[in-house]
């Protein structure tokens, strides 16, 4: 008896949670759109604003803002970057944009950059940032790396010129070397240099930047921060005085009772916040994605384009969009860049979801189901039947795609574990097929089979298996390439070549989306989708 | 007698505390993955910060990492006979001080819910066994036990929905306000606990059950004893015969119960950290397992099991205190 109490109590529960949580999202793309193109104008009358005191964000510990002590992730990393500089940044189309160094030029062979830092840059202790702080930040992090490592691997020797004159020579010439300067973090030389253990480093001294803001408290055991405008930042004035990180739980409640002033969203809540004055969403479109790898070693059949090719059309990357992410999202492109990257080929073979063309495929490999059970066999008998790894973030993409596939008479069996241990699984090769998700790189490099010791990082696995000499090539022309338009043809080909072969296949591209309170700010950039960015708080 | 047997029992709790560290060294580090593998994120608003290989290696040998195995295993075993539980790899800190912060917390909301759902639970376990088979009984029952099949997560998102979010009485998440500059010691307690109010609540609510039926079942028993018959029949009050004369003689169970129970509370304790964002030992023990950072993984639970190990032996002693009966007993079959 109590048991169907129970039930029945439960199940007035979930009701009561879905009606408050609502169900509609069909208006959310174009809502979205129009409120973006709102946020543009907004953005543009608000600069002319006075500064805001106080925002508030849902927090949480990163660790203490020092380039050495906060943690391997990006909100530790963005909180470190309110308070320290790089000598360079990129502006909105990526392309490189001043920062520290106000300047630079580089000689004709490309070996030696000569960069002139910003003549009003203090440390926040009141010192005079000079090209020593330069030299010796190379030198101290070339000895310990940071948490955000900047690759150092191409640079010969930085020394000083003058006071403000930096000159870094390198031993050959490198297409991404000021790329790579943007995430190398400059610290002073007078308070670090004594410093022989800077991981364990967390004296207040150890966040003297040359930021926007200083760091006037923190609590690692509550995972709070405060952030106050510096007022001798050499750039242009922040446009919040001063921010404040606080843990929150649930991320709706605590914006709906102003405890915080954005949040990130879900598609399933967003009609809560659409058409009403008091919030304005902004949906942003990332190159974070899920993709399909295939493991052609231990699966020699997928090692035939023709199959991979059938699986693409069998796949329903837009009801995938649809049923997991409520349309928030952007199709795969077989050619692996998003849609909106500048070398994006629009040509490409695009598998467009069609069950005949797939089954078709698969007859013309002789996969048949021959003793009626669903399920294809080869010519000896053996059923077509794959065993899918997802971690819990990917399962349902997961379960879908084994529903999709069952459809063509291919069985899929998914094994589901936490991330740490798929990713292990992953970079040994310990599967068949493979979701996978990250972002910041549309990574083509992982369809080569060109590893430079320096360069390899732990998130390009290689695809295994799959080897094209015609893919090397083009993607190392592509790299070293510095016209871009020759770059784009390289880059046309090279996903021409990707996307007909389809070494993997990418899922979807997964948007974020973000609501907040016009009234309290509404600085908030259309560039980057994450609160903490001080791209949110300062112009630069 | 219990002399002759303390030198052994002690040696039981060592070889447990032997046994549980190694597991807790070896378990983590079994599982696929290392604290530098990162080829995932989570999503766009959470990317990861990638490490060339040259560095991976680099914070391996810093962290011991590339050393055997058995080698890992003999100086962590080292460091803990002095005192030390090794440095997070993740949080950048000594693990001791990392846990110590967060325990007190933890301590706080578990004693404070123990001592509430007892409290609670054996006076309306009492209620219900005088009025057995009544509707007071039926009504109690039926009410504690539904309460008591909701698993505690959801209790506490059902309590911070209705109390925090509904209602707002109490504040959202966290364990302080923060950025608040407090006139007096006595504001800052205040804050405390009206912080702590509703995950207290939500572990008090989620263990009473327990309490309530064993209360309700040993008072059942005592109250068909025949000293109560007479007590009874002496014409004394009601409510002096229920907690006077019946109740102490029900407490044996519950007081053991008290301290046997500490280790599902800490387990509950972590569910309901998660829920209310409370600094907590629980909050802290999900990142650590998600981040594989073994030595906080390790810190965690070698102080949750001396926590369980302790209470264990308390109970121990505590029962033998309340019932002699139980040292008689080992005295005719010990010796």
């Amino acid at each position: 008896m109590s048991r169907k109490y129970l039930l029945l109590f439960l199940a007035l529960i979930i009701s009561a949670g879905l009606l408050l949580f609502g169900c509609g999202t069909n208006q959310v793309n174009d809502a979205q759109k129009q409120d973006a193109a709102n946020g543009e104008e907004q953005q543009e009358e608000k600069d002319e604003e006075q500064q805001v005191d106080l925002i508030k964000l849902s927090g949480g510990d990163w660790g203490y803002p020092s380039p050495y002590a906060h943690y391997p992730r990006g909100p530790g990393t963005r909180k470190m970057r309110l308070i320290f500089d790089t000598l360079l940044n990129s502006d909105a189309d990526g392309n490189d944009s001043p920062r520290l160094a106000s300047d630079w030029e580089v000689s004709p062979d490309g070996l030696v950059y000569t960069l002139t830092l910003q003549p009003e840059a203090k440390w926040q202790d009141g010192q005079q940032l000079t090209a020593d702080d330069v030299v010796f930040s190379y030198e101290y992090q070339n000895q310990f790396p940071p948490v955000n490592v900047a690759d150092f691997s191409s640079i010969n020797k930085v020394e000083t010129v003058d006071d403000k004159t930096v000159k870094v020579e390198l031993e050959q010439p490198d297409p991404f070397f000021l790329e790579n300067m943007r995430s190398f973090t400059i610290i002073p030389k007078h308070i670090w240099e004594e410093v022989t253990d800077p991981y364990n480093f967390v004296a207040s001294e150890a966040v003297v930047g040359t930021g926007p803001y200083r760091l006037t408290d923190y609590s690692k055991e509550h995972g709070t921060y405060r952030f106050e405008e510096n007022e001798s930042y050499w750039g242009s004035k922040p446009r919040v005085k001063a921010i404040e990180l606080i843990p929150v739980s649930e991320d709706i409640m605590a914006f709906e009772q102003g405890a915080v002033d954005r949040i990130s969203a879900t598609p399933d809540i967003l009609p809560k916040f659409e058409n009403n004055p008091e919030y304005r969403v902004m949906q942003y479109e990332t190159t974070w994605s899920y993709r399909l790898y295939f493991n052609m070693n231990q699966r020699p059949e997928l090692a035939d384009k023709t199959l991979r090719q059938a699986l693409a059309y069998a796949i329903d990357r837009q009801e995938l969009v649809d049923m997991v992410e409520r349309g928030a999202a952007v199709p795969g492109n077989p050619g692996v860049l998003h849609p909106s990257n500048e070398l994006y080929n629009a040509e490409v073979p695009q598998y467009t979801y069609n069950r005949q063309k797939a089954e078709e495929l698969l007859d013309s490999l002789g996969y048949k189901d021959n003793n009626g059970d669903g399920i294809r066999e080869n010519s000896v008998g053996e059923k077509l039947s794959f065993r899918l790894l997802a971690d819990d973030g990917s399962v349902r993409i997961a379960e879908l795609i084994k529903q999709q596939l069952a459809l063509i008479g291919i069985e899929v069996n998914v094994q589901v574990t936490d991330n740490m241990t798929r990713d292990a699984r992953f970079e040994e090769g310990d599967f068949e097929l493979c979701i996978n998700g990250s972002g910041g790189v549309e990574n083509l490099s992982e369809v080569t089979t060109i590893k430079e010791e320096t360069r390899a990082t732990s998130t390009t696995a290689d695809v295994i298996g799959y080897s094209n000499p015609e893919v090397d090539r083009l993607y190392s022309a592509q790299e070293k390439e510095t016209d871009l338009e020759r770059k784009r043809k390289l880059m046309e080909e090279l996903q021409q070549i990707v996307a007909e072969e389809l070494p993997k296949l990418t899922i979807y591209y997964r948007n974020d989306i973000s609501v907040h309170r016009p009234s309290v700010y509404d600085g908030w950039s259309l560039e980057t989708y994450h609160n903490d960015h001080r791209l949110n708080f300062v112009a630069d | 007698m219990r002399q002759k047997k303390t030198p052994l029992r002690f040696l039981e709790y060592a070889l447990t505390i032997w046994i549980v560290i190694t597991l807790n060294f070896f378990l983590p580090r079994i599982i696929p993955g290392d604290p530098f593998l990162i080829i995932s994120s989570d999503g766009p608003a959470d990317e990861e910060i990638v490490l060339t290989q040259e560095q991976r290696e680099f914070f391996f040998s810093y962290y011991g990492l590339d050393k055997p195995m058995s080698q890992q295993y003999v100086s962590y075993l080292g460091e803990l006979l002095q005192g030390n539980l090794g440095y997070s790899i993740y949080y950048k800190e000594q693990v001791s001080q990392i846990v110590l912060r967060r325990l007190g917390w933890t301590a706080f909301m578990v004693i404070s819910s123990l001592l509430l759902s007892t409290a609670i639970g054996t006076i309306l376990g009492c209620i219900s066994a005088w009025y057995r088979e009544k509707w007071p009984d039926k009504l109690l029952f039926f009410q504690l036990i539904v309460l008591a099949e909701i698993p505690v997560f959801l209790l506490g998102l059902i309590i911070l929905f209705i109390f925090a979010a509904g209602l707002g009485l109490f504040p959202l998440a966290g364990a302080i306000t923060h950025f608040a500059n407090y006139d007096s010691w006595w504001e800052n307690l205040l804050d405390i606990l009206h912080h702590a109010c509703l995950p207290v609540m939500a572990l008090t609510i989620s263990r009473m059950g327990g309490m309530y039926l064993l209360a309700r079942n040993s008072m059942t028993t005592v109250l068909k004893k025949d000293y109560l018959r007479t007590a009874w029949a002496k014409g004394l009050p009601q409510k002096r015969i229920i907690f006077r004369h019946a109740l102490r003689n029900a407490l044996l169970p519950i007081v053991t119960r008290v301290f046997l129970s500490l280790g599902t509370l800490i387990g509950g304790a972590i569910l309901v950290e998660n829920v209310f964002a409370y600094p907590g030992l629980g909050l802290l023990m999900r990142e650590a397992v998600r981040r594989h950072d073994y030595h906080v993984i390790q810190g965690i639970f070698l102080v949750v099991t001396l926590l369980v190990l302790s209470a264990n032996f308390f109970a121990d002693i505590v029962y033998r205190k309340l019932d002699p009966r139980v040292n008689d007993y080992s005295k005719k079959h010990g010796g």
